[in-house]
């Protein structure tokens, strides 16, 4: 092993990896968040996501935009993880959204406006009635603010095809806000 | 009258408010309808609430995911003890003088060694930034050698230093119990430091009959 091996030490790579992914921890887990919609689940998924990163320092230096890169390998594991759980004989097909508590705590604050919190309730139970591909997209641009062109590349797909979800998504999530139909989706 | 483009506009500047020009406009302006339903649409998709990752979520998921430095440091005291207990011949921790901003910063300098069998020195330097080439030179004492290196005294290579920690482990051999200092050298873009690294032997450390008299490390 020569002298500059032995220079670059551990200490300095988690150092390194530490500085590399904490600004973008919390951006990290909402996004899990908005995928399992359980906060356990999505602090597991950031932890994992980041075990299989640290060997990876090197490549995680080089990225010119971390931010929309981590959100893509996030994505991935998540995929991967849900896709596994679709495999188990473990029936979970049925989506069911757990934000009840998080919605209830919220409605219950005086100072949060009533009426929003509702209508964001029953988007966010709507979201998960979607196809998951048009899904991904709402979650992706709409919630979290990506560009159609970053979307594409976090989910690897074409910016046509961001767009044509995005506009077929909303025109289903704006069914959801016209009156008559808050019964469909008042229980989980 | 409202026309579409100044309907939107106010749509895209509304906050409360209804105004009633624009709802007139809206009650027979289909499209202007369409688009101020996508607008209420995306802003609440936009503001959409998500909850706070619990208490000192980031230090929870950066040490689950890192490797267990803290065992590590803990295998390593543990040894040096058991070392010591074997009557290691020197352990000296010393703190070196910082250096100014734009150059790194010795943070601090253990070093293990033992006349009979090579241990690793290690020095911890802590660079303010990252300096891609630096130059680092050390320069070995008579009394000191390099495991690997022969007699060669002086040595130098270029690496890059990362921003923060940035360990060198150097696997020294000692051949006197004298007080020996190991002159390092760190150069970058025509910017130099130097500093010294002392290692003390106890008396008569060097002599391998008297290895048990030094049962403590020295602190500096």
């Amino acid at each position: 092993m020569s002298l500059i091996e032995f220079f670059r030490g551990k200490a300095a790579k988690e150092d390194r990896f530490t500085a590399l992914v904490r600004p973008h921890l919390r951006l990290m887990h909402r996004m899990a968040y908005r995928w399992t919609q359980e906060r356990a689940d999505a602090e597991d998924l950031v932890q994992d996501v980041l075990t299989r990163l640290f060997p990876r320092v090197d490549e995680l230096a080089a990225v010119e935009k971390l931010g929309p890169w981590l959100i893509k390998v996030l994505y991935r594991r998540y995929v991967d993880l849900y896709r596994r759980r679709a495999n188990s004989p473990i029936d979970e097909t049925a989506p069911c959204v757990s934000d009840d508590q998080f919605f209830q705590e919220r409605l219950e604050d005086g100072h949060n406006h009533y009426q929003q919190l509702e209508l964001q309730r029953l988007l966010n139970r709507a979201l998960f009635t979607l196809d998951e591909s048009w899904r991904d997209v709402v979650l992706l641009h709409d919630v979290e603010g990506y560009t159609a062109l970053e979307v594409a590349e976090i989910l690897d797909i074409n910016v046509g095809t961001v767009k044509s979800r995005l506009h077929r998504a909303r025109k289903k999530l704006r069914s959801v806000l016209e009156p008559g139909t808050v019964e469909v989706f008042a229980a989980c | 009258m409202m026309n579409c483009c100044q309907a939107r506009r106010e749509l895209d500047l509304m906050q409360r408010e209804n105004n009633s020009v624009l709802l007139k406009h809206l009650h027979r302006c289909g499209e202007c309808r369409e688009y101020a339903e996508e607008l209420r649409l995306v802003n609440l998709l936009r503001t959409m609430p998500a909850p706070q990752p619990s208490e000192y979520f980031e230090e929870r998921v950066l040490k689950a995911a890192l490797p267990k430095r803290s065992s590590a440091v803990h295998g390593s005291v543990r040894k040096w003890q058991l070392a010591t207990a074997a009557s290691v011949l020197f352990a000296v921790i010393a703190a070196l003088p910082q250096w100014q901003s734009s150059a790194p910063t010795v943070e601090t300098a253990m070093m293990q060694a033992a006349i009979s069998q090579a241990l690793p020195v290690r020095v911890s330097v802590d660079a303010a930034r990252a300096m891609e080439g630096a130059v680092i030179s050390v320069s070995l004492p008579e009394h000191l050698a390099l495991e690997g290196y022969g007699d060669q005294r002086e040595l130098s290579w270029r690496t890059n230093l990362s921003a923060g920690a940035n360990r060198l482990t150097l696997p020294v051999r000692a051949r006197s119990g004298q007080r020996n200092e190991i002159l390092i050298r760190i150069e970058h873009e025509g910017a130099r430091k130097e500093f010294y690294v002392p290692v003390d032997l106890p008396a008569g450390a060097e002599l391998p009959a008297n290895n048990d008299a030094a049962s403590t490390p020295q602190t500096i």
